[in-house]
């Protein structure tokens, strides 16, 4: 996002192609700068995270920086855009403050760019959390992820999908009951689970149904209980992102704002890596001005699971992490209350 | 293209600057052809554009026609929803005719919302529709005072080359004879409408009509169906609405004024040519 | 939308208003799903440039039930004040509101803006842009019909190449485009909307086969590896 002159970029094209290559902060081509990463950051929603890329350990500035929050809302499915079985929709939005230099419009656009690349990767139907139904038929979840971009100093896709599985990773379920009614009984009173809830209104709800339907599940209650619910179903299927960053002769990670305006083209893979199954490539970009080959995208495939799985190995052990710490606190509040 | 100068052997140089001179003077540019009792396009004065309809071609809408009067290109493409009548009209449905005129069709038009030029169209399509009282509101009824069909009809320019007013309305009315609905019933008991897959049935037009639009130049040139290079420059514009019978449904005229004869000239003129048109 | 139902600009009908509901909708969805094709065969493609008079390059394509119009216009004097020194491309796609299932309202929405984003960047590196300073090209497309987002792109990105060369822009090659979509561990090119529903994965691959480079990959849902450069080569 930011615009150099020819002669900086002229530079940092030829450091990075000498022999050993040369970046400006020291890091060989395939090295990240630090991750910092914190789930749980918002108690209002469902799940969230906070990630940053290269953060300054000193003063704690600079860096990229990207929270992510999961929301869940329950829509009825037929009418509307509800699906049965629940859906993810996912938004990005920026804070106008990590882009000084876009206009208001430019900055709409990337908003919408970023969005409908995490939505077309993580809203496919084919990874769908298996736990976002409530009613089948009639209502479901609707989990809604947000993301923040707070600032941008490069690789801003590979934060952002961090930050994604993180949060949906965070992501707890409520845990619901379903209340039914037997229309076709005289008694009305005879509702299978017990409840406080009013009898009076659940008989409206029943003889709303139409009488041919065999579904009397009615509506659903969430019951008391001391978590927040379950886990989001999939924790091991919310893909990683990476990016490669190409130049003719060499790619390399986690570029740095002035190293991402000196290439002209950029490859996101998008993988995961489920226990014990060949890794699953869950989408692909080319971004960029320049092109590329069958023989390139081929090696660079290759390369990229191996660097993916370097981040999600890393990313995986990171989270493991914070839950223990997240389910020892909850486990200490819960005893202190 | 003006001057046919065989003497000349760069005859591509004199095109180009007559190209020029239509550019920078496109005034006097159409004035001369005028004179000469000819349009830019080699039409006499009352000469009309080919014109062709294609009914049907889009699967998506309810009902379709592509209309082609010279250049223009107007696609038209009607869809049925189902709504809650209004409150005081229990038993009549929606017609929401718009037009489109997007970048693509001219250099003309910027991406965005409509323009002007678009309102003006779409205001009066919809007056044209309502006040030819084309198609019977209280047909479009499925329930009373619960369900209705709304039929948005909306045309999208593909190719701007002028007289929009009489190829939209031409296409709005070939889709909407083209569409069908799906026999609708609304079930008291869910308030839910459903329709059958299997029966469909026509929409009833109660007659059939054109419109006929006219540009006058320094009072006395009465030119038909403008063309986008002439349209700009008419001190008058002037539609005329007439139906297959040649009765007379309405007339609109902008821009100054013009005598009698040329009304009546116009009226007439519009008669033939929907005699013609009415195969 | 909100902002529709009172949008001044427009001829507006009732508030709201429910696109019909059939009574047997499992029965069409069926129906529609039979693929009369084999999986390594594309729709026939109807191509022809030169239909907007108005424009500098124009084309029109037509894979059975897609259709697309694509218009250019430029190189013409960028707006924005700031000197580049290289044109600018700008694709700009808008769907008729008849186009689909539902009907659109006219308002610009994310979808069109991000296959106007897959366009781009199929084409964009095929454009000689270096050649057309503080110039911005202009590519509109409209789509009248559309059956799979999917196909709408490649054909879009193919009509919107055409239209191009149609207008006599320095090109390094024309670029082709297709889809295709992953069945069970078939591979099926140029799916249409039913087919691509009902798949796992999809890939668009933009290529330049005069230079035997390729422009644009993009693939969603869930492929492993080795099958996704499989869909690449067949391509």
């Amino acid at each position: 996002m930011v615009s150099i002159s020819k002669a900086e970029k002229a530079y940092i094209q030829s450091s990075l192609q000498s022999d050993p290559p040369l970046r400006a902060d020291g890091r060989g081509l395939i090295d990240f700068r630090t991750i910092a990463l914190e789930s749980g950051i918002a108690p209002i929603a469902n799940g969230s995270a906070r990630i940053s890329i290269g953060r300054n350990a000193q003063d704690g500035g600079g860096g990229t920086e990207v929270v992510a929050a999961a929301k869940l809302e329950v829509e009825s499915v037929g009418d509307g855009e509800g699906v049965d079985g629940g859906r993810v929709v996912c938004s990005v939005s920026c804070s106008p403050t990590a882009y000084p230099l876009l206009s208001p419009n430019a900055l709409d656009d990337l908003q919408h760019d970023m969005t409908s690349v995490l939505n077309a990767t993580l809203s496919h139907p084919t990874i769908r959390p298996k736990n976002l139904g409530i009613l089948p038929g009639r209502k479901s979840w609707l989990l809604n992820l947000d993301v923040i971009v707070f600032s941008d100093a490069g690789n801003i896709f590979d934060a952002i999908f961090m930050a994604a599985r993180a949060a949906l990773w965070d992501t707890k379920v409520p845990r619901t009951k379903s209340v039914q009614y037997r229309a076709k009984k005289s008694d009305r009173s005879d509702a299978t689970q017990a409840m406080d809830m009013d009898v009076d209104e659940m008989a409206h709800v029943g003889s709303a149904l139409d009488t041919r339907q065999t579904i009397q599940v009615a509506d659903f209650e969430l019951p008391d209980y001391w978590d927040e619910g379950e886990p989001l179903d999939g924790r091991q299927t919310w893909p990683v992102c990476l990016t490669l960053n190409l130049l003719p002769t060499l790619q390399f990670l986690d570029a740095t704002l002035q190293e991402e305006a000196s290439v002209p083209l950029k490859l996101l893979v998008f993988y995961s890596f489920q226990s014990d199954t060949t890794p699953l490539l869950r989408g692909m970009r080319l971004l960029g001005t320049g092109v590329s080959d069958l023989v390139q995208v081929k090696s660079l495939l290759k390369d990229g699971e191996k660097y993916a799985r370097n981040v999600w190995v890393a990313l995986e052990g990171k989270l493991k992490d914070e839950d223990l710490r997240r389910n020892q606190k909850a486990r200490e509040r819960f005893l202190n209350r | 293209m003006s001057s046919s100068s065989v003497t000349n052997p760069s005859v591509a140089d004199e095109t180009l600057r007559a190209q020029i001179f239509q550019r920078l003077h496109p005034r006097v540019y159409l004035e001369r052809f005028i004179a000469e009792k000819i349009r830019p396009d080699g039409r006499t004065f009352d000469e009309w554009r080919n014109v062709s309809v294609n009914v049907g071609s889009i699967s998506t809408a309810d009902g379709s026609a592509l209309v082609r009067m010279g250049g223009t290109t107007i696609v038209c493409g009607v869809k049925a929803e189902i709504a809650e009548p209004e409150l005081d009209r229990p038993e009549q449905g929606f017609l929401v005719p718009n037009i489109d005129l997007p970048a693509i069709c001219s250099p003309k038009f910027k991406p965005g919302p409509p323009t002007e030029e678009a309102q003006v169209l779409s205001d009066r399509l919809n007056e044209a529709l309502v006040a030819s009282d084309a198609l019977s509101l209280s047909s479009l009824c499925i329930h009373p005072g619960k369900a209705v069909w709304t039929l948005y009809v909306d045309c999208t320019c593909i190719n701007y080359d002028g007289n929009a007013f009489d190829a939209a309305l031409l296409a709005m009315l070939g889709a909407l004879r083209n569409t069908t609905l799906p026999k609708a019933t609304y079930n008291e008991e869910t308030g839910r409408t459903t329709c059958s897959r299997k029966t469909r049935s026509q929409v009833q037009l109660t007659r059939k009509f054109a419109s006929m639009s006219f540009g006058v130049l320094d009072t006395s040139h009465v030119l038909s169906d403008l063309t986008a290079f002439e349209e700009p420059l008419m001190d008058v514009t002037l539609t005329v609405i007439v139906d297959d019978r040649g009765e007379l449904i309405s007339t609109t005229e902008s821009g100054g004024a013009i005598s009698e004869d040329v009304l009546l000239q116009c009226i007439n003129r519009a008669k033939e040519r929907a005699l013609q048109l009415k195969d | 939308m909100a902002q529709s139902a009172n949008d001044r600009r427009r001829i507006n009908g009732p508030e709201e208003s429910f696109p019909p509901i059939f009574d047997d909708d499992g029965e069409d969805i069926k129906l529609k799903m039979q693929r009369s094709r084999a999986p390594g065969d594309i729709r026939p493609i109807f191509l022809q440039p030169g239909l907007i008079s108005q424009a500098n390059g124009s084309a029109y394509i037509e894979t059975e039930k897609t259709k697309i119009a694509c218009a250019v216009y430029g190189p013409r004097q960028s707006k924005t004040t700031t000197y580049s020194e290289k044109g600018r491309l700008n694709v700009e796609v808008k769907f008729a509101p008849f186009s689909c299932t539902r009907r659109r309202a006219p308002m610009r929405d994310a979808e069109d803006r991000s296959i106007g984003v897959a366009i781009h960047q199929a084409i964009v590196s095929s454009i000689r842009l270096e050649l057309f300073p503080k110039s911005t090209i202009d590519v509109f497309i409209t789509i009248i019909e559309n059956d799979g987002i999917e196909g709408c792109i490649a054909s879009g990105s193919l009509a919107a190449s055409t239209a191009l060369a149609d207008a006599g822009i320095e090109m390094l090659g024309l670029v082709a485009s297709c889809s295709a979509a992953i069945v069970g561990d078939d591979i099926q090119l140029d799916p249409s909307e039913a087919e691509a529903r009902a798949s796992s994965g999809t890939v668009i691959l933009a290529c330049m086969p005069a230079l035997d480079s390729i422009t644009s990959i993009w693939q969603s849902g869930q492929v492993s590896a080795d099958l996704s450069l499989k869909v690449i080569l067949s391509d």
